[in-house]
């Protein structure tokens, strides 16, 4: 009798087990079947394709999406970020002799004059880490002291070596994040200088990380605008340099996957940032 | 009893047995051998109706799920091809279809019937075309040449003039007029949007500036045909989309006391006869841009035109049929359009369903009966047009319309900028001055 309930039961998994699997994992199951049933074409050389074919020394790259933008030296791509932030008057927006229109051509101001009020920040990213640099987005919005805040992202070129992400085996990407540590009680003033300090001190952590790993490209620095208040209401008077910087790196390598995870990365970086 | 030969086979040890030990034999122990096999199908079972009934559904469930699952596993095109098969065309009923596979028509959409030229919209069930009306006709085009523009003043409050006793209120209410019309227009408000529109498109998106980058201001036309003489009639002409200009065509009898135009965006009139009376709302000016909600409360000024949902509107079918999306999207008219109605009441005494004409879209509506004669059809050719004051007005032919608006955005991108247009998406800066 128990035999035969077991039989049964085998029957019914039987009978469930196509339905289950192409009802809930068809595509695989169906290019599983399209794969081993496939017929085989053999593929013939194209003699003038093989002739004519120059080399490309970023083919590799080119063959790996993912790797292409973070890894790529001679192309702008929106893996490599620097992203900053200004706070400027209306009155800043203007150029010379230039009146201050009504409210809403002001906002139309404000949103077409933000790349050439952004681009000056190129040039500490071309001071200290890069090639070549460019506005490539930009956002404006107002706040209650009625300035307005220029938010813009960077797109660069590093100068330094990325290292060789194609002589990895069994890679991955991998990236973390790191606030850049800074001396004193306040943060570093918004200025020229200390910008681009801070870009060459992550670029330096970039540059142990790529000697212990073989690559490393320096995807992104977050430059955080924080005002000084001497209140929530009171802003610091003028000329007494309320900005202050804070900065945020990420770091992307391609690394041996057997060897490297998310969380052994992100305490290595946090390491080599802060070794005390 | 049983025929189990085995049994047999026992009961005969169990004799032999007995024999031996001298005991007697059982009546019946020396009855001749019945034929016994190992399986005999004429035997009586054993009855085990709640362990069949489970087999039962535990097959009829797998089997199930089975079909389930594998019904919904198959395209949609191969779906609609079996169900061709097993039905025919004309015994479609909407009420079995899944929601999306009860499809708009040519004549009736989502939101309610679309009638193009030549089609006349009425009251009457019976369909008419634009020759059963008028004559001579001669359509609008994008550059008929048309004589002046006059601007309406429009309402500073969301009031209109009560109807009088004697007149009767009578109108229509469409989103979207089907015929062009000779103009353009537009506020400084919509310029500054779309220019900042464009602007970001080119700072966030590295877009360059394009012709699709220009708001274009277009307005639409709709013939109006009058024939209703039982009183003077005070017209309320009401639309959600474009502007429109209401083309009004009259017949002899008719007295048309009164026009009231309600746009959401600045729209017009044409061939007003000469004692006719006119006022204008946009919907802008009291009531804030459309999001999905707001409309849902009735309040003071509620003026945006909304038509009532009726059955047969596609989106009410798809919501018989448990669309959430077309359930959500006639909610929102039928909310809306009890908010209207709450204004439309107030201000005008009667139903804003009474004695109104309702279409999404339409070229040409009549208002009264079928004229015995077709009347004389009167086009916007070297007319004036009664237009709702704007900020820009373009007239004359259509590419130059479109050039002017363009120079006009491009200038104010440029002025935005400071002088230079580059300036949106300057240059990458290189290591070495290059």
């Amino acid at each position: 009798m128990k035999r035969s309930r077991l039989s049964f039961v085998v029957f019914l998994l039987i009978l469930a087990l196509p339905v289950v699997a192409l009802n809930f994992g068809g595509s695989a199951v169906t290019d599983w079947i399209a794969d081993r049933t496939a017929q085989f074409v053999p593929v013939t050389p194209d003699p003038i394709q093989a002739e004519a074919a120059p080399q490309d020394p970023y083919q590799w790259l080119n063959d790996r999406p993912a790797l292409r933008d973070v890894f790529l030296p001679n192309e702008l791509t929106q893996a490599r970020l620097i992203t900053v932030q200004r706070i400027v008057s209306s009155d800043e927006l203007l150029n010379d002799g230039e009146e201050l229109p009504s409210g809403p051509m002001l906002e139309l101001y404000a949103a077409a004059r933000a790349p050439a009020q952004l681009a000056p920040y190129c040039a500490d990213v071309i001071a200290s880490i890069g090639l070549s640099c460019d506005v490539i987005h930009t956002q404006t919005r107002q706040d209650r002291m009625g300035n307005w805040i220029l938010d813009g992202r960077l797109a660069y070129l590093p100068a330094a070596a990325l290292g060789d992400p194609s002589s990895i085996e069994n890679g991955q990407l991998l990236s973390a994040e790191a606030v850049l540590p800074y001396t004193g009680d306040l943060r570093p003033a918004n200025e020229p200088a200390a910008r681009e300090a801070m870009l060459i001190q992550a670029q330096e952590i970039c540059d142990q990380l790529r000697g212990q790993l073989g690559n490393c490209v320096l995807s992104g620095v977050t430059f955080d605008l924080q005002e000084l208040w001497i209140t929530d209401l009171e802003v610091l008077p003028a000329d007494t340099n309320p900005e202050r910087l804070e900065a945020t790196a990420q770091f992307t390598v391609y690394a041996d996957q057997a060897t490297l995870d998310e969380s052994s990365f992100a305490a290595l970086v946090a390491g080599i940032v802060d070794p005390g | 009893m049983t025929d189990d030969k085995r049994q047999e086979d026992f009961a005969q040890r169990l004799s032999r047995i007995a024999h031996e030990r001298g005991d007697a034999v059982a009546p019946g122990q020396d009855a001749p051998k019945r034929d016994v096999s190992d399986f005999s199908y004429d035997m009586p079972g054993e009855s085990h109706p709640i362990r069949n009934g489970i087999i039962w559904a535990i097959a009829l469930a797998v089997a199930g799920a089975g079909g389930y699952y594998g019904w919904s596993a198959v395209p949609q095109d191969l779906k609609s091809a079996l169900a061709a098969l097993v039905s025919s065309d004309d015994s479609i009923d909407d009420t079995t279809l899944l929601p999306e596979d009860i499809p708009q028509t040519d004549t009736m959409s989502d939101e309610g019937p679309t009638l193009a030229s030549p089609a006349v919209v009425g009251a009457a069930a019976e369909s008419l075309s634009l020759n059963d009306v008028v004559t001579q006709v001669s359509l609008p085009t994008e550059n008929t040449a048309i004589r002046d523009i006059i601007p309406i003043v429009r309402n500073a409050s969301c009031e209109l003039r009560a109807p009088l006793a004697s007149e009767k209120v009578s109108g229509v209410r469409i989103e979207n007029a089907l015929l062009p019309a000779p103009l353009s227009a537009f506020s400084e408000q919509q310029l500054t949007d779309q220019v900042l529109q464009n602007i970001e498109a080119i700072t966030q998106g590295d877009v360059a500036p394009n012709s699709a980058m220009v708001l274009a201001g277009q307005k639409t036309s709709l013939d109006v045909i009058v024939t209703d003489t039982s009183a003077p009639l005070y017209l309320v002409l009401q639309n959600m989309g474009p502007g429109v200009i209401w083309n009004l065509q009259a017949a002899p009898e008719v007295e048309i006391a009164h026009v009231a135009v309600i746009g959401s965006d600045f729209s017009g009139v044409a061939n007003l006869p000469p004692d006719t009376t006119l006022e204008a709302l946009l919907v802008g000016d009291f009531v804030p841009p459309y999001q999905y909600g707001a409309d849902d409360t009735p309040r003071a000024c509620m003026i945006r035109p909304w038509r009532n949902p009726q059955p047969d509107w596609i989106g009410s079918l798809k919501t018989e049929a448990g669309s959430l999306a077309s359930q959500n999207q006639m909610y929102s008219y039928a909310k809306g359009y009890q908010a209207y109605n709450g204004w439309f009441t107030a201000t005008l005494g009667v139903d804003a369903a009474t004695n109104m004409i309702t279409a999404r879209d339409a070229a040409h509506v009549l208002l009264g009966p079928k004229p015995a004669e077709p009347l004389s059809y009167r086009g916007l050719a070297g007319q004036d047009i009664r237009l709702m004051e704007a900020d820009y007005l373009f007239v004359g032919d259509a590419a130059a319309r479109k050039d002017a608006a363009a120079q006009l955005h491009l200038g104010l991108m440029s002025v935005a900028a400071g002088g230079d247009i580059s300036a949106l998406n300057p240059p990458a800066l290189e290591r070495n001055g290059q």
